[in-house]
Formats: C-alpha cells, sequence, structure tokens
C-alpha cells in the first residue's frame, strides 16, 4: 500500500527515517511549520525555518523518492512572544504562497492567551484571503475547550470546515469536530497524543469518513512510521482495505489538495528516485548498502 | 518591453498565461513595488504553468546570441517568466531585491534566479551571490550554477572558478557539462585534481575518468606518474583517459565524449 503521512515533522528526523518511510510505502508527507522544542528569539531564525522546508527539506525528501509537502504558520506557543509574532506575522505571506505550501498551519491555541488568540485571528484571515487550507494544532491541555473554541473562531471568521482539518482529536473531541463538518485527524505518538489501538477503536466506531490518520512525528520520542504500522494494524483488526487507504491516503489527498499545490500525480508520474540528484554524500540509495551486505561481514563495519 | 524572452513567451504561452504576465509587468513598469515583484515572481507556476517550452532553431540561435549556450537545457514557461521579471527590476536595485529574493526562495524558484543571471545587464554584480549558491547541497540547485550556465566561466575568477569544478567532481556531477570547461584549465586546477586522486586512491574508491582531462596539458613528473600508473591498473576508461592526456596526439575519443561515457556507467 501507498501512504501519506500528512504530518510530520522532518528536520528532526534523520536519512535512516526517510530510508524506512520510502520502504513503508510513504509516497508523499506534509510537514507544518511548528516550534523547535525550544522558543525562537529571532525574527531570521523563521525565516531560515521557513526557507528550510521549501528548500533544503524538500530536496532531503527527494532523494528517498519522498514527495514533499509543507504548511506555513506562526504557531501557538511562540505566538505569545508579541514583537516575535509581529515580525513573524509579516513574514509569512511570502512564505504561504510558495510552490507545495498546502495549508496554513498548524495554528491553534496552546495556553488559550489572549496573544494566542490574536495571531490565530489574524492567520485565519490569511488563510481566507490567500484561499488555502488550514491545518489547526488543538492543545495538549484543556484540549475539549480548546477544540471547541477553535472551531468557534473559525465559524466566526466564515471559514468553511470542509477546508479545515483539526489535528491531534481524542475520543473525547472526535464526535464535536465530525459533526460540525472538519476533516478529523488523529496523532498516533506515544505517551502524549494516542496509540494505534486507540484507533483502531475509533474506525470501529465511526468509519472513514473525513478521517486522517499521521504520525506528528519529531524531535520527541514519536514513531515516523506510525502510519504505515496503524494501517498494518487496522487490517490485522479486520478493517476494510478501503477504509484503511482513505484514512492513511486518500483523505489527506483531497483536504490538502484543495490548495492546487498537491496532486497524485505529483508522485504516481515522478521517477521513483531521481537518480541523476543524488549527492554523493547518500550512498545508502546508490549502493543499496543494507541488502548487499553479506552475512559474514561484521555489523560493525561501516560502508566507505 | 523589448526583451527577446518577452517576444519568444508571446508565441509560447497559452493567451491567459501571456496575458497575465503581461499585466504584472505593466503595473510593475507603471508604479513599482517590490511586493508586487515578490507575489508575481512567486505565482509564475501557478499562472504561467510548468510545462517545457519547445522552440524552433531559429529561436533558439537568437537566444543563444542574449545567453550562450542557451539551448543547452531545458527552460519551462515558468522559468523563463521568473527571468523575464528579473529583467524588469531597475538595474540600481536589483542586487539588494533579489537577495532578499535568494534569501526566501523556494528550491525551483533558486534554479530559475541562478539559471536567470546572464540575462541581467549588471550580471557581473552578482559574482559573490553565485558563490553563495556554490556552497548548497542541493544538486539541482548546484547544477543550475554549474552545468551549461555562462555565468560562471565569464565571471567567476580563477580561485572561485576552481572551487566550483572541485565541487563539480566531488558531488560526481558531468563535468563536460560545465560550459567552457576546456578554455579555463589551470595548473593550479590540475594539481589540485592530482592531490585529489591521490586521495581517492588511497581511500580506495574509483577515479573518474574525467579527472584526467584536466591533467592534459600540465604534464609535471607527477602527472606523468600519476597517468601511467591509471593507464596500467584502471578500468578501460580510465586507461583510455589516462592514455589520451599522456599522449594528446594519438587518436582518441574527445574528452566531452569521455565524460558522456563515465556519465552513462555510474547512472
Amino acid at each position: 500500500m501507498q501512504f501519506i503521512d500528512p504530518h510530520v515533522h522532518m528536520v528532526s528526523r534523520t536519512t535512516d527515517d526517510y530510508e524506512a518511510m520510502r520502504a513503508a510505502g510513504v509516497v508523499a508527507l506534509i510537514e507544518p511549520a511548528f516550534w523547535l522544542g525550544q522558543p525562537r528569539t529571532e525574527v531570521g531564525s523563521f525565516k531560515d525555518y521557513f526557507s528550510t522546508l521549501v528548500g533544503w527539506e524538500r530536496f532531503r525528501s527527494s532523494q528517498f523518492g519522498i514527495r514533499h509537502y509543507c504548511t506555513m504558520g506562526l504557531n501557538s506557543k511562540e505566538a505569545n512572544n508579541e514583537p516575535l509574532a509581529e515580525a513573524v506575522m509579516e513574514l509569512l505571506p511570502l512564505y504561504a504562497t510558495k510552490e507545495g505550501v498546502v495549508a496554513i498551519g498548524e495554528i491553534g491555541y496552546d495556553d488559550q492567551t489572549a496573544a494566542e488568540d490574536k495571531y490565530f485571528r489574524l492567520q485565519i484571515e490569511l488563510a481566507l484571503e490567500l484561499d488555502l487550507p488550514i491545518l489547526i494544532h488543538t492543545p495538549h491541555r484543556d484540549k475539549k475547550n480548546g477544540t471547541y473554541r477553535s472551531m468557534d473562531v473559525l465559524e466566526e471568521h466564515g471559514c468553511d470546515p470542509t477546508k479545515v482539518i483539526i489535528d491531534h482529536c481524542n475520543e473525547e473531541t472526535a464526535q464535536e469536530v465530525l459533526d460540525r463538518g472538519y476533516w478529523t485527524a488523529f496523532t498516533i505518538y506515544p505517551g502524549t497524543k494516542m496509540g494505534n489501538e486507540r484507533m483502531v477503536d475509533l474506525m470501529k466506531h465511526y468509519g472513514p469518513e473525513r478521517i486522517i490518520v499521521d504520525s506528528s512525528a519529531d524531535w520527541g520520542i514519536s514513531d515516523p512510521l506510525s502510519v504505515p504500522k496503524t494501517a498494518a494494524l487496522m487490517l490485522e483488526r479486520g478493517i476494510p482495505e478501503e477504509d484503511v487507504r482513505l484514512v492513511t491516503y486518500g483523505n489527506a489527498l483531497a483536504a490538502y489538495g484543495q490548495s492546487g499545490q498537491m496532486k497524485e500525480s505529483d508522485w504516481t508520474d515522478a521517477p521513483d528516485i531521481d537518480r541523476s540528484q543524488l549527492f554523493s554524500g547518500n550512498s545508502v540509495l546508490r549502493n543499496g548498502r543494507k541488502t548487499e551486505r553479506s552475512e559474514t561481514e561484521s555489523d560493525n563495519v561501516i560502508e566507505n | 518591453m523589448n526583451h527577446p524572452l518577452h517576444h519568444i513567451l508571446e508565441k509560447h504561452l497559452a493567451p491567459d498565461a501571456f496575458r497575465w504576465l503581461e499585466g504584472k509587468l505593466a503595473s510593475l513598469d507603471e508604479d513599482f513595488k517590490v511586493r508586487t515583484f515578490y507575489l508575481a515572481f512567486g505565482a509564475c507556476p501557478r499562472f504561467v504553468g510548468k510545462e517545457e517550452l519547445n522552440f524552433t532553431e531559429s529561436e533558439l540561435s537568437a537566444l543563444n546570441v542574449a545567453y550562450p549556450n542557451f539551448s543547452a537545457t531545458n527552460w519551462s514557461a515558468d522559468q523563463l517568466a521568473r527571468v523575464l521579471f528579473m529583467t524588469a527590476l531597475p538595474a540600481q536595485d536589483n542586487v539588494r531585491i533579489l537577495d532578499d529574493l535568494f534569501g526566501t526562495a523556494d528550491y525551483r524558484e533558486l534554479i530559475a534566479l541562478y539559471k536567470g543571471l546572464y540575462f541581467l545587464p549588471n550580471a557581473a554584480d552578482f559574482v559573490p551571490r553565485t558563490r553563495e549558491g556554490l556552497r548548497t547541497n542541493m544538486v539541482g540547485v548546484f547544477d543550475a550554477i554549474a552545468l551549461e550556465n555562462p555565468f560562471p566561466a565569464r565571471y567567476l575568477s580563477e580561485d572561485a572558478w576552481n572551487h566550483m569544478v572541485l565541487k563539480a567532481m566531488f558531488m560526481d556531477r558531468p563535468m563536460h557539462r560545465i560550459y567552457r570547461i576546456e578554455e579555463r584549465k589551470n595548473a593550479k586546477l590540475a594539481d589540485i585534481f592530482l592531490d585529489y586522486a591521490d586521495e581517492r586512491r588511497s581511500a580506495h574508491r574509483p577515479v573518474s575518468p574525467e579527472l584526467w582531462r584536466f591533467i592534459d596539458g600540465f604534464l609535471s613528473s607527477r602527472a606523468r606518474a600519476a597517468l601511467e600508473l591509471t593507464a596500467r591498473t584502471g578500468t578501460p576508461l580510465e586507461q583510455t583517459a589516462a592514455r589520451k592526456a599522456l599522449d594528446p596526439a594519438a587518436p582518441a575519443p574527445s574528452w566531452n565524449e569521455i565524460g558522456r561515457q563515465a556519465t552513462r556507467l555510474t547512472n
């Protein structure tokens, strides 16, 4: 099967992860702009991060045959540094219109402060102006209120729920999010979000319509194979293949494809891996290191 | 607007794509705003498309006058539209405006920017930018500067040129596709490549057959020893290359032909 991981922070991941994701069937991914685990203090750090998302990381991903897309936005945590947030808001239009930017996001609430609310609303307006989908990060703490409040604000600004993805949903928030017409995304991330057995149960309860599975893998203890592993578990536990395909591929494509920046032909018509574009440092792919190693060779040998 | 690219795009773009382009150029001409320029530059793929354009022989020879070697690479509609926008900038401000754009550009924008620099009347002002660009590890961006582009041969100093050529070899790029690679060979570069060949041999790594073209014409005793070793122990193509450098008068394939064969072998 082929998969899309519609939420994964690849700047924090290694080439081993890219290799494993491709081997597991991931053909495309979306990297939402987020925070880096520690707050930035200069607007230049945002600029270079945004440039990395549309430049270096896109290239890095392509070497492994995975199409890389991203979303652009000021995350809610860093919205609390207002002078910085103002400067980032000036930078955003420049990046939001770039090729392969499929949404404004991830935006929403963290502590639900006044500053968070202000920059959330300004970015909703930017998405409406540019006619881009929106990716909502729902908070870890006070999740239910934060999720409902996010939807209230979106509706106040006249957003069409079919162009909004509400992420990090759980058993407590899913029904309301679905009822109000939004794309409902679940993050398979151990500890802070959810394991994939719960996801199988959710699928049995809700079915595949408007449901999306992602990994949100980042710099924490997380798993970049969450999407393919969850698909495998769903199949093992009797979910029909067509439904699995919707929640691990088709729905993400339909939701983010509304940007006009993401089409299935981007990867189906592209060469698997463009070998003429490989940098010599990436001999992993060129030599097929792992498959060609002889059985007598020590595990301690590193390829030359 | 009377730029050769303008006439070409008029013939090759769909009517609404060309109308969009004309509209943006006109608004930049009437009331130049940097923001309008940035947004128009960014939006090119959406409004003019990404198809590769096919030119007639006579169009290509006209373009090769404005931009030597133009016909050696493919040009897409959005790339040429972006280059046309670059040429529409006031020349006294274009370094500053484009520096900001380089600083925020995506992968595809970077390629168009670097391919387009030669078209600018003050292209020489972009040498520092080009040297910065050559520090990239994004292969497509490196290729946009180093391969078939007339800018480096015309504007880079010998040291900058040598750094670019060495990096191209290090990245396994097809050396024969560097424009004017033959004319800009030099003794310093030959020495550096001899060191590089030694380093590769000590590391038990192959030496590209294309390396020996940089030694051809600079036959020190050290070069001769390295070439003789390669002529004895190399792969068939390495042996051909080493013998050619040792005896340029003997019948042998051209360096470009050796380069093409080497590229075929590694891909």
